[in-house]
């Protein structure tokens, strides 16, 4: 019977009931859970290792390589471990190396994301002994790899100035769980017209938390500042923060 | 296209619940969908509606998607409220801008149903 008016409501119960062995199952269980799982047991065995796991977000050409590049120019490369997602190809991977950083590649081929399982087989076959960092360069791409979980401890959305100053209001999604947005290409923003204050506006609107730092590849001083914030957020993770 | 994966796992899970439940047939499918994520109804259903021909339990099921929409909270004095979409607004009790999302991100699986 329905409650508001103790009718016979059958559209009330939802689809009809037809045979009296139809079984009825309450279940509560949410779908990515296998992935998490995964990508929760990664980040605490990364833990262990004392090893902070970067999610390196952005747009295809956003300059993610150079952050990491820049990374290293300021924290010793044979501490870093990279894991690079592409669709196809290893130029990244190659690029890396040139500086005595360790990559691993994974091509995704049509997979627009990388997920846990992935960063699982991965870790598989990479020696992360001495390593502090692990930096996992995502598929470029604003719209799939967001929210999908894969070991990481922190989020690094890179978004270029060249790519307009509407991007975080189109692709909220991602910038939602970054713990830094890099604002890269900054020497390019007045030839491109970078709109700053609607940028910084809509960022925080949608993720208020989130720090903020300025780069240009042409100045080397915000990969410094990139430093500090990866050596703070591990002491951080690691539980060794003390204010 | 970005909903294939997932609706994978939806059948996966789906296809764990018929078994430990002895259902060979599934009839309905309850679905709850965040409104803060990134996922189109519409998407799911498409996927669904392919993916379950190749499901022998899923031939007759009936795929419901319920949309619950975003809540969020004032970090600053605790308000909360609902949201559309993840451009957050200000607190509408104290105006602040620090507000953290509670509810509206997950996918979930609820009901099922069948014989
Ligand atoms: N002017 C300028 N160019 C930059 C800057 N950062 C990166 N670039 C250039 O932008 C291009 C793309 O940079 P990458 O670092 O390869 O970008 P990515 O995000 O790794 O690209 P994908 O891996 O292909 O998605 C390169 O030609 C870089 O030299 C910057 O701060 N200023
Ligand atoms: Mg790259
Ligand atoms: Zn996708
Ligand atoms: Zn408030």
């Amino acid at each position: 019977m329905c409650k508001e008016c103790g009718c016979e409501d059958k559209a009330a119960k939802g689809p009809q009931q037809n045979g009296s062995d139809e079984k009825n199952v309450q279940i509560d269980r949410k779908v990515t859970e296998a992935n998490d799982a995964t990508a929760n047991k990664i980040a605490h065995e990364l833990i262990h290792k004392e090893i902070l796991c970067i999610n390196l977000l952005g747009s295809p050409g956003s300059g993610k390589t150079t952050l990491i590049e820049g990374i290293a120019q300021n924290i010793p490369a044979k501490i870093i471990g990279v894991i690079q997602g592409d669709l196809e190809s290893d130029v990244d991977k190659k690029r890396l190396e040139q500086m005595n950083i360790e990559a691993y590649q994974i091509n995704t081929h049509s997979g627009c994301h990388l997920n846990a399982e992935m960063i699982k087989e991965a870790l598989g076959s990479m020696n992360l002994d001495n390593k502090r960092f692990l930096i996992v360069e995502n598929v470029g791409n604003l719209v799939c790899p967001a929210g999908v979980k894969i070991g990481q401890h922190i989020n690094i959305v890179v978004s270029s100035t060249t790519e307009g100053s509407d991007k975080p209001k189109k692709y909220p999604y991602i910038f939602m769980d970054a713990d830094l947005i890099l604002i890269s290409k900054y020497d390019l923003k007045d030839a491109v017209g970078f709109d700053e204050q609607s940028y910084l506006s809509d960022i925080s609107r949608i993720n208020p938390q989130a720090r903020i730092i300025k780069c240009s590849n042409r100045k080397s001083s915000c990969f410094q500042e990139v430093a500090h914030f990866l050596e703070h957020e591990r002491e951080h993770v690691l539980g060794h923060h003390h204010h | 296209m970005h909903e294939l994966a997932i609706t994978k796992e939806v059948i996966r899970i789906i296809r764990e619940e018929a078994e430990k439940n002895s259902i060979s047939s599934v009839k309905y499918v309850s679905l709850e969908l965040g409104g803060l994520t990134t996922y189109k109804k519409e998407s799911l259903l498409y996927f669904f509606n392919i993916l379950k021909k190749d499901e022998e339990a899923l031939q007759e099921a009936v795929l419901k998607i319920i949309e619950v929409g975003g809540k969020v909270r004032c970090k600053e004095c605790g308000a909360v409220g609902t949201v559309e979409d993840p451009i957050l607004p200000l607190c509408k009790a104290c105006d602040s801008s620090d507000i953290e999302i509670t509810q509206g991100k997950d996918l979930r699986l609820r009901d099922l149903r069948g014989n």
